[in-house]
């Protein structure tokens, strides 16, 4: 099956923030009250009502002010780790299309999977007692439509497709990419200007050790301490037996 | 055959809303253990319904935990040469006639898990209420990923020991269980389970 996937090239960016928008509107998110941080930076990131973000990265090398765009939402990871951790069956899949599908209605609202996130994508929303996040327009992918914010970057920036002709094209054009094999391939891929900290992604992104410690090796042995111990007192009441007293039964 | 009180009313009753509300938390919460045991949320009328009770009577947990610790801790306390030495044969559990030293109201393996249960509850209870809000807290995201693994560990660890606890209390033991029905026991069981306290009850006059 073909992958669907994005592929920003961040260079093409003018941070005009119409993914954010177009992201809002497809998806029904209400807008959220902010103050001046200082920067142009509007909302100051991602939460349970804005699933895209354009992060501002502003810094100043040799007296020439650099100004960075990312474009930023959840990057549907192939081994994903929020997927990993969700205890509900269904409420977070990775699905063949290559999206990463949170149902809300299935939803717990556990938050496992905010601390599992390497990207710190997930956001709960209190009021309705949900994890939200980007779905990767998946009411529109179904229907042969690209995503929102793909449809509305005036600049192409955002690029959506099938991942291997992205990926390719990219690569004619001898351009690196962030995203291609971390883990396992994500379906959101950037070519980035500066380094992936930079813009704050992290270089290396993997299942936090916490979280892979906690599901892959304390889980296990739970299963085993507590059959152990139910092994032990099988094995006990047969081969000691009860302490019986004199005068008892 | 002539009984004695072992427990009052209100210790074997602290007893019970503990031991009860730990079956509770377990039902509501192992469902978010692994995929496979989410179906067990539906014992509780869902997954909602089965959050909305494991926070409350997790409450009442830690509640019940501090009034067992209060009613208990003078007994667990104690710990004297021959607690030491119920140690070291293990309380004569691994053989069959290992003779185990006289115990007070409570023998050594008793206060120890009186005491683990008591931490245990405590940590459980901290790492809950992170659990619980850590939207609230805002906490930094490695202490909420640390509760996880601590909340599993002493879940884990109390499991294991709360079925060698239930063990000893029945079949292993027989004539104990009367102590937390009826509060008495039989005079003789409490000669050769307790002989120190056995004596002191019995030097105070019936």
């Amino acid at each position: 099956m073909p992958k669907n996937a994005m592929l920003i090239d961040v260079s093409r960016c003018i941070a005009c923030r119409a993914c954010q928008v177009s992201c809002k509107q497809w998806n029904r998110l209400p807008a959220v009250k902010s103050s001046f941080a200082g920067s142009y930076e509007n909302p100051s990131g991602l939460s349970s009502a804005t699933w895209r973000h354009v992060r501002f990265r502003e810094t100043v090398e040799k007296g020439e002010v650099k100004w960075r765009f990312l474009s930023f939402g959840c990057m549907h990871c192939k081994d994903a780790s929020c997927v990993f951790v969700c205890p509900v069956p269904g409420a977070l899949t990775r699905r063949d299309d290559g999206t990463v599908y949170l149902d809300e209605q299935k939803c717990t609202g556990c938050k496992y999977c905010i601390s599992a996130c390497p990207f710190g994508v997930p956001h709960y929303d209190d009021a309705k007692g949900k994890v939200y996040k980007c779905n990767l327009c998946a009411d529109r992918t179904a229907n042969g439509l690209q995503t929102a914010c793909a449809k509305t970057c005036p600049s192409e920036a955002i690029r959506f497709g099938d991942r291997d002709s992205l990926i390719k094209d990219a690569k004619a054009g001898g351009k690196k990419i962030y995203g291609e094999n971390e883990l396992g391939g994500l379906s959101v891929m950037y070519v980035l200007q500066e380094s992936p900290s930079f813009y704050g992604l992290p270089d290396k992104p993997a299942m936090p050790v916490t979280t892979a410690f906690w599901k892959k090796v304390l889980k296990p042995l739970g299963y085993i301490g507590v059959s152990a111990t139910v092994a032990a007192i099988i094995l006990h009441y047969i081969a000691i037996g009860p302490k019986r007293y004199k005068g008892g039964e | 055959m002539p009984t004695i009180e072992r427990h009052t009313t209100k210790e074997r009753g602290v007893h019970a809303v503990h031991a009860i509300s730990f079956i509770i938390l377990l039902l509501t919460g192992i469902g978010l253990y692994d995929k496979s045991f989410f179906g067990i949320t539906k014992l509780f009328g869902g997954v909602d319904l089965s959050r909305f009770i494991h926070h409350w009577i997790g409450v009442v947990f830690i509640i019940s935990l501090f009034l067992m610790y209060f009613q208990w801790k003078g007994e667990a306390a104690v710990f004297d040469k021959d607690d030491k030495e119920w140690l070291r044969v293990f309380g004569g559990y691994l053989g069959k006639d290992v003779k185990a030293p006289p115990a007070g109201k409570f023998n050594a393996g008793q206060k120890m898990f009186f005491k683990m249960i008591f931490w245990a509850g405590i940590l459980f209870g901290i790492t809950g209420i992170i659990m619980w809000i850590p939207q609230i807290l805002a906490l930094p995201k490695i202490i909420v990923q640390l509760s996880y693994i601590l909340h599993d560990m002493i879940l884990i660890g109390l499991v294991m020991g709360v079925l060698a606890h239930v063990y000893l209390g029945t079949l292993a033991n027989p004539g104990t269980i009367s102590s937390l029905l009826t509060g008495q026991v039989d005079e003789q069981w409490a000669r050769h389970h307790h002989e120190k306290w056995f004596k002191q009850v019995i030097k105070k006059g019936r």
